[in-house]
């Protein structure tokens, strides 16, 4: 029997597009084993749609992650340098 | 066993990396320098415990965030800590996950940048309730494991598992919304969006 593809997602139905999703921050996290990394690896490359769910999801993480980022003001550095002298002096 | 006398050395290079957390957990720049001030003369009186090789990183985390979580986190406490309603998965990719085709030559995350500036992303993450905010930050800004974050936070992988799922969900709505809201979509990703 043939399925009606859904326009909207290439991927709805197909099992192997489900596990990659299911799995998709395992992944991104580095917490697969070698086997599942493997196998969703394969699969990111072969399925489109699927990899370019990966890039966004990549790619949102380093945004996030370099919104988040903070520099240091000067006076707190010094501020805590000197705490951590005075305790050393005792 | 750590040397006291290399701490300097050792624990100053993860100041900002400290300091950024610091303010997405206490969302005020004075009570997050106190608490990164905190973090560090705990972490100096106590190194002789760390083990020599082991992460210093997620160990000063351990510090800052029991800190947080004993000292700052009473006096800030919200009305929004109830849990949130269920969000779909891949929120943001099912709304403009096809935009950055749209400018030729320019990389989704280019496209990304554009549209989620610094005080958005700030905003949308400090929004979060705290039980999804602190897995976020360890994870998604710092790359702490799952492992890590879990005894950083002292609560089960699973546990942390699923916080960094619905919160991961719950983060993307808020900078979905934000960017909804400034107009910053284009009319078709807002239209199809809220049909």
């Amino acid at each position: 029997m043939m399925q009606t593809p859904d326009p909207d997602d290439p991927c709805a139905g197909n099992p192997d597009c489900q596990q990659a999703l299911a799995e998709i921050y395992g992944y991104l996290d580095g917490e697969l084993t070698v086997e599942r990394r493997t196998i969703i690896r394969t699969h990111l490359d072969l399925c489109s749609p699927c990899g370019d769910r990966y890039t966004f999801e990549t790619e949102l993480r380093q945004v996030v992650s370099m919104r988040c980022q903070e520099s240091v003001p000067d006076a707190l550095k010094n501020r805590i340098a000197e705490a951590i002298r005075q305790e050393m002096q005792g | 066993m750590a040397d006291q006398a290399s701490f300097a050395e050792d624990a100053m290079p993860l100041m900002s990396s400290l300091y950024s957390a610091a303010l997405r957990m206490t969302r005020s720049p004075a009570d997050a320098e106190d608490l990164v001030q905190e973090t560090y003369l705990k972490a100096y009186r106590a190194y002789e415990r760390f083990e020599a090789g082991t992460n210093l990183k997620a160990w000063m985390y351990r510090i800052l965030t029991n800190t947080y979580i004993n000292a700052y986190r009473k006096k800030q406490r919200r009305p929004d800590e109830q849990d949130l309603e269920d969000v779909e998965d891949l929120y943001l990719y099912r709304r403009i996950g096809g935009l950055e085709g749209a400018a030729l030559g320019r990389s989704a995350e280019d496209e990304l940048m554009d549209l989620f500036g610094e005080a958005e992303v700030k905003e949308a993450v400090e929004a979060l309730p705290e039980h999804y905010r602190l897995p976020i930050l360890l994870a998604d800004v710092e790359g702490f494991a799952y492992k890590e974050i879990a005894e950083i936070l002292d609560v089960p992988i699973g546990t942390v598992m699923s916080r960094l799922h619905r919160g991961r969900k719950q983060l993307q709505k808020r900078l979905y919304n934000f960017a909804e809201q400034r107009r910053l979509l284009p009319d078709d990703a807002i239209s199809e969006a809220t049909t």
